[in-house]
């Protein structure tokens, strides 16, 4: 289990996460939901190593994770992606991927191993991207770029993946086959920490959904009762009505 | 891309043609002399140029490592008599460690702290070798260095050495295109581009760069050892401040896409000087200012431009 406990962040007078919890269990599916600036991405930091709390802990499988750095928490089985999909230059699609999967199995130096080639091989087909392999990464069109990123992030072989925005931008059919990967990957036993906009997305995935607000944790529970509540829709959602990104 | 890709073998063969003609196409020794000294700095270079590429670094000590190597030998040759290959081993060695102890100081710092604490190691290893005259018999260099003896052979002249310096060239040049595609190199790549996104991937970041800093510095040790033994001395002269201009130069000619980049850049720096001899004591800023317009006319539109090493990235 990934617990964060009273989580807390100051950026000189401004608290943008503030005394935050949750949970997430392996095999379990997440929404982070709230508007822009509600701290989503600075909790993901915070929990993921890239950032340090001023206050509270990250407790991954019974370990209190005190200052481990984002790559040791890569190692223990917790992984992400970055809103802004990132770019490497003058490598293929393929390429890409054999790198990023370095630490899935033994690494291996120069051979990849058996493991990690046939994860390459499910995580391209997942996703559609095996027409993709070896085109060269600074030519993705940008919802494929985020397809790669997303490719990258489940290749580390990771319980706990946080996934920060994988469907904006996306097609329909895209987000459709990001929608399949992470119920697959839920159901192998990853816990997964969904941050959208995509309000619809959340509620099709989520079993439960985490809502913040101004840094604090307005909401949490089963996604349909936290979704439906008052203090969810005046802050986050802002009309009554069915919500749109 | 494709047709320019394919063509790619054509033009390595080219180029090995060239390489192993040349030395038979000039009879002149002191050419061939000039040859073996293009062979041992494009060895340096090219290893120079990698870590750029690989690590989006600058180091500006290359010449301290390379004077160290070549110390290492002339020691080992002279006072305990080895051999050149065990010797050119040491001063491999001797490199690695020396690299290895900067790079876990300099990988904690930006980018620019990463040259800034190299120069400051190259600075000292130069004041080290001028000072330590017990070991290195100071400024005057290290003199008796023997021919290199290989296979009951003795490589005295320049061509024998630039064939032996050319070999080892290729075996780096084979061990970086292997490096470059292996599971590790790819992972490094990350790293070089985007060290955010590699942490969230697991790669250690800080050992990986380490590790290829030190495996880097193993060919310029040697290149160090190759140089002592072609001139017969070592003195300070050669870890000093010139000579990182003249390898920062040869990278900045040749790119740092390319693998074989640098050793036009090496052939431009080590031959430019020679062929403006005739203009007496303003060759060197005439080699200034060719360099200027080479860099600034030409760089920007070859292909194995200066990209990375300028900032500007494709």
């Amino acid at each position: 289990m990934l617990e964060a406990r009273q989580l807390t962040r100051r950026f000189g007078g401004l608290t943008a996460v503030d005394h935050v919890d949750f949970t997430l269990e392996r095999g379990q599916i997440l929404g982070l939901i709230g508007p822009n600036g509600a701290g989503k991405s600075t909790l993901v930091n915070l929990v993921t190593g890239f950032d340090r709390p001023d206050e509270g802990s990250v407790i991954l499988d019974g370990h209190v994770l005190h200052g481990a750095s984002p790559a040791r928490r890569a190692r223990l089985g917790l992984s992400r992606t970055f809103q802004r999909p990132r770019l490497i230059a003058n490598v293929t699609v393929e390429q890409l991927l054999t790198g990023a999967a370095w630490i899935v199995g033994s690494p291996r130096w120069f051979v990849q191993s058996r493991p990690a080639a046939a994860a390459v091989e499910r995580v391209l087909g997942q996703l559609a991207l095996v027409s993709l392999r070896d085109a060269q990464v600074q030519e993705l069109s940008s919802p494929s770029l985020r397809l790669v990123q997303i490719a990258m992030a489940v290749l580390t072989g990771c319980r706990y993946l946080m996934l920060d925005e994988p469907v904006a931008g996306l097609s329909a059919q895209d987000t459709e086959r990001v929608g399949a990967l992470v119920r697959s990957l839920a159901a192998s036993g990853t816990g997964v920490l969904l941050i959208e906009h995509n309000v619809g997305f959340v509620r099709t995935l989520a079993e439960r959904v985490l809502v913040v607000d101004r840094g604090r944790s307005i909401a949490h529970g089963p996604t349909a009762d936290v979704l439906a509540s008052r203090a969810v829709v005046d802050a986050y959602l802002g009309t009554e009505t069915a919500p749109c990104h | 891309m494709v047709g320019r890709e394919r063509l790619a073998p054509l033009w390595s063969l080219g180029l090995v043609a060239v390489a192993l003609g040349a030395p038979f196409a000039i009879e002149s020794s002191y050419w061939q002399g000039v040859m073996a000294a293009i062979a041992i700095w494009s060895i340096a270079a090219v290893s120079l140029a990698q870590a750029v590429n690989w690590m989006m670094r600058l180091s500006l000590m290359t010449p301290a490592l390379m004077g160290l190597g070549a110390y290492a030998a002339a020691i080992a040759q002279v006072e305990h008599g080895w051999s050149f290959l065990p010797a050119a081993g040491i001063a491999a060695l001797a490199a690695m460690v020396c690299a290895a102890l900067v790079g876990l100081v300099a990988f904690r710092s930006s980018h620019w702290g990463f040259s800034i604490i190299t120069f400051a190691a190259n600075l000292i290893l130069v004041n080290l070798s001028i000072s330590l005259d017990d070991i290195t018999h100071g400024p005057g260099g290290y003199a008796g260095i023997p021919p290199v003896q290989l296979f009951g052979r003795s490589l005295e002249s320049g061509r024998s050495l630039y064939f032996l310096a050319l070999a080892i060239l290729a075996i780096q040049l084979c061990a970086l295109w292997a490096w470059r595609r292996s599971v590790a190199g790819r992972s490094a790549r990350i790293v070089g581009e985007d060290p955010q996104l590699a942490q969230a991937l697991g790669i250690p970041c800080y050992s990986l760069q380490v590790c290829v800093f030190a495996a880097l510095a193993a060919p310029v040790g040697i290149a160090g050892a190759l140089y002592g033994s072609f001139r017969g001395v070592v003195s300070p002269e050669l870890l000093g401040f010139t000579r990182i201009v003249d390898i920062l130069a040869m990278v900045m000619i040749g790119g740092t896409k390319l693998l074989f980049g640098p050793i036009l850049g090496a052939i431009a720096v080590t031959s430019l000087p020679e062929w403006l001899r005739f203009l007496g004591p303003s060759r060197d800023g005439v080699f200034g200012l060719v360099l200027i317009l080479i860099v600034v006319l030409a760089a920007p539109r070859w292909r194995w431009r200066v990209s990375t090493l300028m900032g500007a990235r494709s």
